[in-house]
């Protein structure tokens, strides 16, 4: 049996960023799990308020994926390294 | 050390629908151990062209596409872990299931399948992660 | 590397129960891809429709008896896709799914979606092994 893969909690730098925290609710806003990262469900979350910013969804998902590329580098990944 | 992380080319393009649609995907990346499939619907190998069709013949082009792309990549329908399935209706389960038993005789991956609302005109779309 | 994990208990294998094609879970590259789990009864494979909070409840307690059963456990969980039939009843799914994660729990996205046989709730999960 091979030896088990170490799990560890991920947060974002920006502590406006996590919304598993600012809004309490039941998940982590990544996982590290051996080389790998699994990062829960990002919207559009506004940086400096914490708050979604509802606009266009061209811009809803231009802040999603900054969103994302912020919580990747918060791994010490870095956006080119996704996968899926 | 990063991880191997490598975009890989469909050995045939046509069902490349990331070029034929201009869409902002790989249709599979490896990734460390694995490889991950984007979600497939029904395309005709020769000319890349949406193939409409029943829930089962939609079925049988997807996964007879993905054993193609997989095998191009060095994998198999066998090293398959992971499938998610998703259909226009759950109503039409069956359909899709009983084609898809065939093309996992034994040992079949994990699954999860849900209804969802697809675009294109697609009734069934497939992805699936598989060790490469 | 690629094994299944069987159903630890009967009720459990649903491709015996309900024709569907799939293994219970399975384990490559150290993790453990599982099917989308919903309530059933772990012993006589019966479906049991019922609340969000009691669908979950079920289905977190078959995902404890499969990941034990394969060497894992709820809190090496490291991803779920959680998929609901209506967002309206998000809250209650909070409620009870941190019961049964409190601590570090998985990354997760909730889904709005249309699940086998009229169940409310679906967890879809990889653990690590």
């Amino acid at each position: 049996m091979t030896d088990r893969l170490p799990r560890s909690v991920i947060e974002p730098k920006n502590p406006k960023l996590n919304v598993s925290r600012n809004a309490n609710l039941p998940h982590s806003p990544g996982i590290r799990v051996g080389d790998y990262i699994f990062l829960s469900g990002m919207g559009p979350v506004d940086p400096v308020t914490g708050r979604r910013n509802l606009g266009p969804i061209a811009e809803q998902i231009r802040q999603t994926l900054r969103n994302m590329a912020h919580m990747l580098e918060s791994a010490g990944s870095g956006s080119t390294a996704s996968s899926k | 050390m990063t991880l191997f992380r490598q975009v890989i080319e469909p050995g045939n393009p046509a069902v490349d629908p990331s070029r034929k649609f201009n869409l902002p995907l790989s249709p599979a990346v490896r990734g460390g151990d694995f490889v991950f499939l984007s979600a497939m619907a029904a395309i005709d190998p020769a000319t890349g062209e949406r193939a409409h069709g029943t829930m089962a013949a939609e079925t049988r082009q997807i996964l007879t596409n993905m054993g193609a792309l997989l095998e191009a990549v060095g994998s198999s329908l066998a090293n398959v872990v992971k499938v998610n399935v998703l259909i226009y209706s759950m109503l039409e389960y069956e359909n899709m299931n009983a084609v898809y038993r065939e093309f996992f005789p034994t040992d079949p991956p994990a699954r999860t399948v849900c209804g969802v609302k697809l675009i294109g005109g697609h009734k069934v779309e497939i992805e699936c992660v598989a060790l490469a | 590397m690629r094994d299944v994990i069987s159903a630890p208990a009967s009720g459990l294998d649903l491709g015996r129960e309900y024709g569907h094609h799939q293994s219970p879970a399975i384990r490559a590259g150290g993790l453990i891809f599982c099917s989308g789990m919903v309530a059933v009864n772990p012993e006589t494979g019966e479906r049991e429709h019922g609340t969000v909070t009691s669908e979950a409840r079920r289905i977190f307690e078959n995902l404890k008896l499969l990941l034990e059963s394969a060497g894992s456990s709820l809190d090496r969980i490291v991803q779920v896709h959680a998929m609901i039939y209506d967002r309206i009843e998000y809250d209650v799914l909070n409620r009870i799914y941190r019961q049964y994660v409190p601590d570090a729990p998985p990354a997760r996205t909730v889904m709005s979606v249309q699940i086998e046989a009229g169940f409310k709730i679906m967890l879809d999960v990889i653990a690590a092994a």
